[in-house]
């Protein structure tokens, strides 16, 4: 394709303008570093002219030159090199790196430094990394390659919102989330979904990974406190790609795949093992020696005849019907397709692209749509004045499921609770919607014939002017806007389900969100003599935040295929609303380094927000960095050493990540009553709200041996939050639950270790293996106090977690199983919690400790890269440990009477139940009318975390260039990638997926996914 | 260079425009709320704030349905089938302290009593003074109501032989006091005196009108009646019961529009009622719903409580076919073996029956139940059953009295407070619908749990007995 158009062009306008003039020739040409590595993505320019061409994979380049042009060799981190033409059609050069940038750059938001540079902890991804996980929302892609930084899948519906957690845990009850940051500007990316009850959906997931040319994670101090009063949690850098200088390069990338429940081995009863356990559970009731009445005549056989003849009636006692088998969408097709341009010259560049992703999650209903543009455009308006711009727009459709709890008409209720005794079809072989056992709705017919839907339209536009006033004195302005509008409907059908009793019904909610964002700075890098070098930042920041939502509603349909409001005609509700919020910020940054070796940073910011009370709402962050690269001292030049260095931060950072008006004392008027409005007391408040703040003191080094084959990094952190927004529980007396106060603190510290070894570094084999491992310990140090002085427990009222000074936040808290009496068969738990005594009296057993919280105090990576000749493969591994989780829905198909085998479905676990003395087993015995609180909150349902997983195998072949040049290509990359193919699980008990979200709980909600995808990666 | 200076200047005016920004500049814009401290002005803002005090009474947690419910399925009249997993623990009275219904009932009711105090503390408000006094007198009552319903579930006073000097609840009288942010419990006795002094203030400040959908002064004296009847205080009891029988306003059902008085907005029977509109979308957790066959219908009626009905009996029983309209309170459903209340709270879509709190057919029981033995007494309580189309009684012995207050008030939340003020067990009939299986009078089954995270945030709370340390 390049060949074809460089010769149409050349045709027609080079040769025919310049071939009076001179000799053109192609020239080609190899690019290697220092090492004769080659280098693929050297920029070669034309000087002067928009002619220019890229390295491809192997470092070779073609491009068309006249004898006495000059070609410009450029690329990041290293000395630009300028060849002039003669006669000679071949030029190879060697690229060096280039010491005056110190290397690689980080992108820290603010700005972008030179790793050497840099005293923080942070790390980089580069933008392949991203663009090959095949997700829908780059953050998951960031899953075991940042030691210290967790996700857990909240949610496996395409689009939902995950869980990240940056070191650990280091607020209560304000946000854990991390701030993200694109493109320089701190975004918002709170779930949009209409419906808290439905999936979430993630703003996040209306970028296309494709787009991205790096992210960057925050982690201490030093690199967040420039974000503030929002930097605690960490900071996700997202940079986009940009054009580069030379001729235009079109690339097409597409995964195609399917997906699957990655781990998923809660089964529950078949028709016929529930009806066997029905019949053996009404004998223990109403038998011969039953506890509520004693039948002698009652038998195995005739105990279902006998007392539940509706049963009998409408079950054979041996059909099977796959409830939860159906619910399944087997095989989900994931697509993703982009297409990309880039290019530009000497004076500007551009990067455009368009993608297109459909994504269909692993049970019915839940599918993911999203179609984005964007287009990054830089442009050197004068010598010394810069413009970028860069504007992506999406829209992204998404079904979302009832799965945030247990609806009816979540699709995980009816595979975990419908009654096996229904048949999914009637005579007719449509679903059948007069189930005759339990209350939950058909579930095939519902999501046939209901509709819920998210539609995100998000545009982000980002423009900066960067205007040199004098030399190293840059005045920049940013603005940026990001608007998200999320249309919801929602329509549930006349027949069956949750509208049935009321004819149907439709809702609409539009959620407007508009954040601007203004930066203004000044930058001034200068050099002292030969060796100080300083770079000095002075910003200030303008955010606004404005949300308005409306919604409207109706019910009661007159006929069928209407969907709605103004074809509905009862109970019609709707609601308007607005809140905005405020962010101001003062920001100066200051970088100084001496000859490259010793660095000093440090970075101020003043920020008010309109989060907190008047003469509250400003607060001071920042914080002091200094590193030692004591590689670049004379007395390491024989070291064995590439790399050393050391590096140590403290800092200042704060958390604002609360209610919007939660300062206020308020009485909210959403209320009316016999048809006049009516106002309640909505809000305690608290006059002297204030920022949480976190002092984080972070330490570490870095190396790199053998001509940097062998890297790492090793870092101590100690975060410790005080001053903690924390709801304090009030006594209910007071119509309130709880007061939002600055009170309490918190410590989390750990350390995270990096280490990558390249195993082979030759031309054509290449075979690297790395690791990370980050870990945290999180406890509370202190917290309000009540009525006695003593401590106030934060979850006041909970049977699962406590939170108690010494302990980590959130601990588990709960009663301690203490097995099934072989003698009785009735549960057991310990009555002081540890051990000796046990009681079945659930009421009697103390609540403990439970050695652990939901938090992983471990979690890292493995990965390994071989590369030979064009093959490539690749796995990564993800483990997280040291962590407990709960079963939350135990509390359901784990009862031992009539809600399991009488109403519901139980867990096929229950055929372990206890029958006679002797058995020992950790299911109690069955009782139709009996309730032992088996079910309830116990260290029975709470499992080890532990878990292995790999993420990542992929398999791929690159095309060499010159066999790719033939068939009129630039390079074609093919990859065969699965992803979660498999998980290996400490505690045997835990039958759910091991990834849960933060707070530990199992939900009813799509668990993580396996897949396989074939990617296309074409250049031209 | 000159240029340069120029770029600065314009640079250091551009800036200068977003720097100057002081705490003012970030006030947030609030639209749909009010501060508490500066909005409470006027006798529309107090008239707000007491719509907001009633729109709390008609939640779910409370009259809207669990404090009928529990009433009922704590006894003999009800039970759950665990169609949607509600009231089941409830029905088992099997409750644990972190049992959602236990702090969710005690949380709202004291949610109105601060709304209550908020305008009972109200000073220097603008406006006729008739009027602000009369919505402090309905302040006053639903102070009045709230601790007294708070105290049937929650105190001590029917466990181990508790007794008026048991443990109640706190009884709060100031809304935002950071001083009296932890309560402790009062006697039963006292949380009986402090209601029996709310309502004198009330009758006191109240002005005369009948309107049902906003407490009166007769809903005053009613509600007095039932509080002294529930602790046996029968002179007290009648005096307030006839101050509201003897106004004439009320006028007891016939048995013709009896069934049509639950759907009927201010029916003449009515002497104070919740005002539910279609936009009161209680949902899923209407009571309507609970009651009603539908995928929600926890809560049946047992076959023991259809069976004390005569034949004829506009409360008994009749076959019922869903989508129709019922001629009996219970509905027998076409399955053939279920029983369900179709006829009390019966409208589903829209949710729009107002939820009768307190009518006239009960100051005539609690006269009746007062007048035992007398002629007054007998009239009294045939003004009820001869009214249903039953036949009447021939003696007022406080067996019969009973017997038509389950006859008449079944489905209402009234026959477990019945059972407990009488010192009766719970009946155990059933034993495969009845889960609870009858606890003995003094069990600490006839109290609820205090909730989980009310004990574990204010010490000065007590646990009730049987519910752990």
């Amino acid at each position: 394709m390049k060949k074809r158009l460089n010769g149409i062009l050349t045709l027609l306008l080079v040769f025919a303008v310049q071939l009076t003039f001179a000799q053109s020739l192609q020239v080609t040409g190899t690019v290697t570093d220092a090492d004769g590595m080659p280098l693929p993505g050297v920029n070669v320019i034309v000087r002067g002219t928009n002619t220019g061409s890229t390295t491809d994979f192997d470092g070779k380049y073609a491009v068309n030159a006249t004898q006495g042009q000059v070609l410009v060799f450029s690329f990041v981190g290293y000395v630009t090199q300028n060849v002039t033409v003669s006669t000679q059609s071949v030029i190879n050069v060697s690229l060096q790196e280039d010491a005056a940038q110190l290397d690689e750059v980080i992108v820290l938001g603010y700005s972008t430094r030179g790793v050497e540079e840099v005293t923080g902890s942070s790390v980089q991804i580069g933008g392949e990394e991203v663009a090959n996980v095949p997700v829908v929302s780059v953050e998951q892609a960031l899953q075991g390659r940042v030691a210290g930084l967790q996700v857990s899948t909240a949610s496996g519906t395409p689009g939902a919102i995950q869980d990240i957690r940056i070191r650990g845990q280091s607020s209560l009850n304000a946000g854990n989330d991390p701030l993200y940051v694109i493109d320089g500007v701190p975004v918002s990316n709170s779930n949009v979904s209409g419906s808290a009850n439905y999936t979430s959906l993630n703003p996040l997931a209306a970028i296309n990974s494709q787009d991205i040319a790096s992210i960057t994670v925050l982690k201490d101090a030093s690199a967040t406190a420039a974000y503030g009063a929002r930097g605690s949690n960490g900071v996700i850098v997202v940079t986009t790609k940009k054009g580069r200088s030379g001729e235009t390069q079109f690339t097409f990338a597409s995964q195609v795949g399917v997906q699957n429940d990655a781990y998923m081995k809660r089964n529950v009863l078949t028709g016929a093992q529930r009806y066997e356990l029905l019949s053996e559970s009404l004998v223990a009731g109403y038998g011969p020696n039953g506890t509520v009445q004693q039948r002698p005549t009652l038998t195995l056989e005739n105990a279902v005849p006998t007392l539940l003849p509706s049963v009998a009636a409408n079950y054979d006692g041996t059909s099977n019907y796959d409830w939860s088998g159906m619910i399944r969408n087997e095989d989900a097709l994931l697509q993703n397709y982009t297409v990309s341009a880039a290019g530009g010259d000497d004076m500007g560049s551009f990067y455009a692209s368009l993608g297109y992703n459909k994504t269909e999650a692993t049970v019915i209903g839940g599918n993911f749509e999203r179609i984005n543009a964007s287009l990054n455009f830089n442009r050197q308006l004068r010598s010394n004045l810069n413009l970028s711009t860069s504007v992506n727009v999406s829209n992204t459709k998404q079904n979302p499921i009832l799965e945030n709890g247990s609806f009816f008409s979540n699709p995980y209720i009816t595979r975990a609770l419908m009654n096996p005794f229904n048949n999914i079809f009637d005579e007719d072989g449509g679903y059948d919607i007069n189930l005759p056992f339990g209350s939950l709705p058909n579930i095939f017919y519902v999501m046939d014939n209901n509709i819920t839907r998210n539609s995100l339209t998000r545009a982000i536009t980002n423009t900066k002017l960067d205007w040199e006033l004098f030399d190293n004195l840059t005045f920049s302005n940013r603005f940026s806007i990001d608007y998200q509008l999320n249309e919801y409907f929602s329509y549930r059908n006349r027949y069956e389900g949750d509208a049935e009793s009321f004819n149907g019904d439709t809702s609409t909610s539009d959620d407007k969100n508009y954040n601007w964002v203004y930066q203004g700075s000044l930058n001034y890098g200068f050099k002292v003599g030969e060796n100080h070098n300083f770079d000095l930042t002075g910003l200030f920041e303008y955010q606004n935040n404005q949300n308005s939502y409306l919604f409207g509603y109706g019910q009661n349909f007159p006929v069928d295929g209407l969907i709605q409001i103004n074809t509905t005609s009862a109970a019609f509700d709707a609601d308007s609303q607005f809140s905005d919020w405020y962010n101001v910020s003062y920001l100066g940054l200051l970088n100084y380094n001496f000859a490259g070796k010793y660095v000093v940073d440090a970075t101020f910011r003043r920020e008010g927000s309109s989060r907190f009370a008047m003469g509250n709402r400003f607060g001071n962050f920042g914080s002091v960095g200094a590193a030692w690269n004591i590689h670049r001292e004379a007395f390491m030049a024989n070291s064995p050493f590439n790399t050393l260095r050391l590096r140590a931060s403290y800092g200042i950072t704060g958390n604002n990540a609360i209610g919007i008006n939660a300062y206020q004392a308020l009485l909210t008027y959403s209320a009316n009553y016999a048809d006049n409005g009516a106002g309640f007391p909505s809000q305690f408040g608290n006059s002297d709200l204030t920022w949480e703040k976190g002092e984080t003191f972070d330490v570490g080094f870095t190396f790199g041996l053998l001509e940097n084959r062998l890297t790492g990094s090793f870092a101590y952190f100690n975060r410790r939050t005080y001053d903690l927004l924390l709801n304090v529980p009030l006594s209910r007396t007071t119509g309130f639950s709880q007061q939002a106060r600055n009170i309490g603190e918190m410590t989390n510290k750990g350390i995270e270790a990096e280490l990558a070894f390249d195993v082979f570094r030759t031309q054509d084999f290449t075979w690297n293996v790395s690791a990370n491992v980050g870990t945290v310990e999180n406890e509370v140090t202190e917290l309000a106090v009540g009525a006695d002085g003593e401590e106030l427990d934060p979850n006041a009222g909970s049977s699962y977690t406590s939170t108690r000074t010494g302990l980590p936040a959130n601990a588990w808290f709960m009663r301690t199983w203490a097995g099934v009496d072989p003698q009785t068969g009735s549960p057991t738990w310990y009555v002081n919690g540890v051990d000796g005594d046990v009681t079945s009296n659930y009421n009697a057993a103390e609540r403990v400790y439970q050695n652990t919280s939901a938090l992983p105090t471990y979690s890292g990576g493995l990965g390994t890269r071989v590369q030979f000749k064009g093959f490539f493969a690749e796995a990564d591994v993800y483990f997280a440990g040291g962590h407990k989780i709960y079963e939350q829905f135990a509390q359901f198909y784990m009862r031992t009477n009539n809600f399991t085998l009488g109403t519901y479905n139980g867990a096929a676990e229950l055929l372990e139940r206890w029958q006679a003395p002797g058995d020992i087993t950790d299911v109690p015995k069955l009782n139709y009318a009996a309730n032992d609180n088996f079910f309830n909150t116990s260290s029975r349902h709470l499992f080890d975390g532990d878990y292995i997983r790999l993420k990542n195998l992929a398999f791929g072949y690159n095309l060499p260039s010159t066999f790719a040049q033939n068939i009129g290509i630039d390079g074609l990359t093919l990859t065969l990638r699965g992803t979660n193919i498999a998980t290996w699980v400490k505690d045997d008990g835990l039958k759910l997926d091991p990834e849960v979200r933060a707070n530990g709980f199992t939900t009813l909600t799509t668990p993580p996914v396996e897949s396989y995808t074939l990617g296309i990666n074409v250049k031209f | 260079m000159k240029k340069n200076l120029k770029y600065l200047l314009l640079m250091v005016v551009s800036m200068g425009m977003f720097v100057s920004c002081s705490e003012e500049d970030l006030d947030p814009t609030i639209q749909q709320s009010k501060d508490i401290d500066i909005s409470v002005n006027t006798t529309s803002d107090l008239q707000a704030i007491l719509n907001g005090a009633y729109n709390r009474m008609t939640s779910f947690e409370y009259y809207g349905r669990d404090k009928i419910i529990l009433g009922e399925v704590f006894s003999d009249n009800t039970a759950s089938n665990a169609n949607s997993n509600r009231f089941v623990v409830e029905a088992r009275m099997d409750l644990l302290p972190q049992t959602a219904t236990a702090l969710t009932f005690w949380a709202r009711a004291y949610t109105v009593i601060g709304s209550a105090n908020i305008i009972i503390n109200a000073e220097g408000i603008t406006g006729d003074q008739d009027e602000i006094n009369h919505i402090k007198g309905q302040a006053y009552v639903m102070r009045a109501l709230a601790h007294f319903d708070l105290v049937t579930f929650y105190g001590q006073q029917h466990v181990n032989g508790g007794g008026q000097s048991a443990a109640g609840v706190p009884y709060v009288t100031e809304f935002r006091n950071e001083d009296e942010l932890f309560p402790a419990r009062v006697s039963v006795q006292q949380v009986k005196e402090n209601a029996y002094a709310d309502l004198a203030m009330a009758q006191d400040l109240m002005t005369d009108a009948n309107t049902k959908e906003f407490i009166s002064i007769y809903a005053a004296y009613a509600i007095e009646a039932r509080i002294a009847n529930y602790f046996g205080e029968h002179p007290r009891a009648l005096e307030a019961a006839n101050f509201v029988i003897d106004s004439g306003l009320f006028t007891v059902a016939t048995e013709e529009n009896f069934l049509a008085s639950f759907a009927t907005k201010r029916a003449s029977n009515s002497i104070f009622e919740l005002a539910f509109r279609d936009v009161d979308n209680e949902g899923i957790n209407g009571i309507a719903m609970i009651y009603n066959q539908t995928n929600y219908g926890d809560v049946i009626a047992l076959p023991n409580l259809v069976a004390i009905y005569e034949e004829g009996d506009v409360r008994g029983a009749s076959p019922f076919t869903p989508g129709t309209v019922p001629s009996t309170v219970i509905g027998l459903m076409p399955n053939g073996t279920t029983y369900r209340n179709v006829g009390k709270y019966p409208s589903i879509a829209p949710y729009d029956d107002n939820i009768v709190v307190v009518r006239i057919e009960e100051m005539y029981l609690i006269k009746a139940e007062a007048l035992l033995g007398t002629e007054e007494g007998l009239d009294a309580l045939n003004m009820v059953a001869g009214n249903r189309g039953g036949s009447e009684y021939t003696e007022a012995t406080i067996a019969n009295v009973l017997l038509e207050r389950r006859k008449e008030l079944a489905f209402e939340g009234f026959r477990f407070h019945d059972l407990a003020r009488m010192g009766m067990d719970i009946p155990f009939l059933d034993p495969t619908l009845q889960t609870h299986q009858g606890p003995a009078y003094g069990s600490f089954k006839f109290a609820m749990p205090l909730p989980a995270g009310e004990v574990d945030a204010n010490a000065n709370l007590t646990q009730n007995a049987g519910y752990g340390a």
